[in-house]
């Protein structure tokens, strides 16, 4: 219902908006295709004519194919989101290689719920598959916007690593519900 | 020769993460701990040792290339963690545990 509702928005905002995004999305995956090239083959691979028609054909296909729903990331928040991700995973990584090599095994396995915020779509996969890395949680399952999620030690307060981590992928993403709320 | 030993320390340090998985994956008691060895100890086990490897690459293609294979690896490994432990919570522990 809210892609509908974007969907007419858009258009009465005119299609020179929307005809100027398809082009920078285009030139984007321009970019994207050329500098993916360029690593995988190098420099000299790029060049050939075969490699050049590739690389526009890839930014030719995003002007064909249709826009999916606006993703709404705010780039401001992304160097932080990366480095609480670096920071978190580390740690993680250190917390159960001490844990598998104690010779006591300190764990203290348990399911527990958790209620995510995050709309559905990109965010809450985000959110499952980062939570997935931090210390001592492993997304299980998820059912609506209920999930289930196993926790190594059930002493650590894994809640309060899972908020911190919603609250900056929050920061991340436009909501799309929050502005068709202020619509309705 | 400072970039040699960086990249020696760099990679054994990547091995005992690798080690402790391994470690982690053979003792933990249930599928579901078992997961959380091998995402969280590999993640880290592999960032060391691509990072091990940066200081030796040729040009910035090879560093990019390597950065990309780490964040393929842990997209996959993520992914795969967490549908497996989806499929153990529907269907059950695996015939081997039972």
């Amino acid at each position: 219902m809210t892609r509908v509702a974007k969907h007419r928005d858009a258009t009465s905002r005119g299609g020179l908006n929307r005809a100027r995004a398809r082009w920078r999305r285009a030139a984007w995956t321009v970019l994207a295709a050329a500098v993916l090239w360029w690593i995988l083959a190098g420099l000299e691979a790029l060049l050939e004519p075969l490699a050049l028609l590739a690389v526009l054909l890839a930014g030719a296909a995003s002007l064909v194919l249709p826009t999916g729903r606006p993703l709404g990331v705010r780039f401001r928040a992304i160097p932080g989101l990366i480095g609480y991700f670096l920071r978190a995973s580390f740690l993680g990584g250190i917390d159960i290689a001490r844990r598998a090599l104690d010779p006591k095994l300190p764990i203290a396995p348990d399911f527990i719920e958790y209620r995510a915020d995050l709309p559905h779509g990109p965010p809450l996969t985000l959110f499952m598959a980062v939570l997935s890395l931090l210390p001592g949680t492993l997304s299980v399952r998820l059912e609506g916007r209920l999930l289930t999620v196993h926790v190594l030690d059930r002493h650590s307060q894994p809640e309060m690593a899972l908020r911190e981590l919603e609250k900056r992928i929050h920061a991340a993403f436009e909501d799309p519900r929050r502005q068709s709320e202020e619509t309705q | 020769m400072i970039a040699n030993t960086l990249t020696v320390i760099l990679i054994l340090a990547g091995l005992v993460f690798f080690a402790a998985g391994t470690a982690g994956l053979l003792r933990f008691p249930d599928v579901y701990s078992r997961l959380h060895a091998l995402t969280k100890a590999d993640n880290v086990g592999l960032g060391l040792v691509i990072l091990g490897l940066m200081l030796q690459a040729g040009g910035p293609a090879d560093i990019l290339k390597l950065f990309l294979i780490w964040v393929l690896v842990l997209a996959a490994g993520t992914t795969a963690a967490h549908m497996v432990a989806q499929r153990t919570w529907t269907h059950g522990e695996f015939e081997s545990d039972r």
